[in-house]
């Protein structure tokens, strides 16, 4: 709960036709930020399902804050789990993205930088992160899971 | 001294108007970087114009017309220089460019702009037989995306944004009554992207502006006069891998109060001011105030 305190969150299942448990998924049809903003309930797991079924949780280390005269690095773990929810045996291209839906712009080159812990496959960590405004942002994962490419949405409320 | 006198004249009549519109909603695009500074040929085939911009008290507003705080720009200066060429009595061509400096605290960054090209044709010309008739242009322009943009900067402050990342294209009306001591006019134009920016989620597309501006004012003779204009622009929604992003239309209401004075038989000063109104109406719109001088100078 630490993590977010000041902030916002807010994460919205952008995929809620998506089965997290039973790895069931339909296809999406809606744009990142269309969906209902939810709270989630803990504060500091975000689990996301995609549509081709493999599943993503994002952990802050860094409280996703705005500070009007200082850039705020914002960091974290992410987690991917395949069908049968353990850890998959590949995850290639790996990307994390964020942007203002509204505005249809995001941090321009300055991009997050996600390394991948060798030892724990499907572990990673990133940094590079910075909310250059408040608002609601949209996060994007994007990835190839055991030789299945999807993409992940998360929104965030930015104080 | 004619000169000295006439600057000093021109002076004292942009403070005069300044303090009676005070608190009035004034002027300016500010999302747009570039903007056609020469509309009228005045008789020479050749135009120069030279402008130097100061823009202040940068602020965004988000769908909601909330303000939006944002780690950006503090200030920017923009020099713009513009030439223009009468093809004929009827038809007239600007090629705009502008160099920007951004600053924020002890940063800054500087670049150009968007080059503007814009070819006005006129439709009507002003008859006296039909003295209540406006002049009346047709505008079409192409502006140049190449500067630097919201879409590919790498200064976390933004500061290297000096352009709209994308081409577009502008076309228009644009009707002006000139001829008597109460002057106005009125502009339709239609914007948009010519094609689509690649971002990091997708294929981007802006949307479609339109945009529509009056402006009033009062000759004081034949070589000085004052105009006041709104300036109302709307964009449609942005599409994001063709789907359409959600809020994401824009609008925004700018007014314009703007001093002219012809100092000799070919050259004219022009000091403008412009702000972005603090209306809820402005969504998803960049808010400022600026001040700009130029000097116009006709071959």
């Amino acid at each position: 709960m630490k993590h977010f305190l000041g902030i916002v969150a807010t994460s919205a299942l952008l995929f809620q036709s998506c089965g997290t448990n039973n790895g069931t998924c339909t296809p999406a049809t809606r744009a990142p930020g269309s969906s209902d903003v939810t709270t989630p309930s803990d504060g500091e797991l975000l689990e996301l399902a995609a549509k081709t079924g493999w599943r993503g949780k994002l952990i802050w280390t860094t409280t996703p804050s705005f500070q009007h005269d200082q850039l705020v690095e914002v960091s974290g773990h992410i987690y991917l789990q395949n069908l049968s929810g353990g850890y998959p045996a590949s995850v290639t291209n790996l990307k994390l993205r964020a942007n203002v839906p509204e505005l249809g712009q995001g941090t321009g080159k300055i991009l997050p930088r996600v390394y991948e812990d060798l030892d724990r496959p499907g572990h990673f960590t990133f940094d590079n992160l910075f909310f250059t405004m408040t608002g609601l942002w949209s996060l994007q994962i994007s990835a190839t899971v055991d030789g299945s490419s999807d993409r992940l949405y998360l929104m965030v409320e930015v104080k | 001294m004619g000169i000295a006198v006439m600057i000093l004249r021109f002076s004292m009549g942009i403070v005069t108007v300044a303090l009676l519109c005070c608190g009035a909603e004034v002027l300016a695009c500010t999302n747009c970087v570039s903007d056609d500074p020469l509309s009228e040929s005045s008789g020479g085939n050749w135009r120069v114009y030279a402008g130097f911009s100061r823009t202040t008290d940068f602020s965004l507003r988000n769908s909601n017309g909330e303000d939006v705080d944002q780690f950006g720009l503090e200030s920017r200066n923009t020099t713009t220089v513009a030439l223009g060429h009468a093809l004929s009595s009827d038809a007239f061509v600007t090629l705009t460019a502008p160099y920007l400096v951004n600053r924020k605290g002890s940063n800054q960054r500087s670049g150009w702009g968007d080059a503007l090209l814009t070819g006005r044709y006129t439709i009507y010309n002003h008859d006296s037989a039909l003295d209540w008739m406006p002049q009346i242009q047709g505008v079409l322009a192409y502006m140049d995306g190449r500067a630097t943009s919201v879409y590919n900067y790498q200064d976390p402050a933004a500061l290297e944004v000096f352009g709209a990342g994308v081409p577009q294209w502008r076309a228009g009306l644009d009707a002006w009554h000139g001829t008597q001591a109460w002057k106005g006019g009125l502009t339709v134009n239609f914007s948009g992207p010519t094609n689509s920016t690649q971002t990091e989620f997708g294929s981007l597309r802006n949307g479609l502006t339109v945009g529509v501006k009056v402006t009033g004012g009062f000759g004081y003779g034949d070589r000085q006069r004052v105009l006041c204009g709104v300036n109302y622009e709307r964009t449609s929604g942005k599409t994001l891998g063709g789907v359409l992003a959600p809020n994401s239309e824009s609008q925004g209401i700018t007014g314009i109060l703007t001093g002219e004075a012809q100092i000799a038989h070919n050259i004219d000063l022009q000091l403008s001011l412009q702000k972005v109104a603090e209306s809820r109406y402005v969504k998803n719109f960049s808010r400022s105030n600026s001040v700009t001088a130029a000097i116009i100078r006709t071959y």
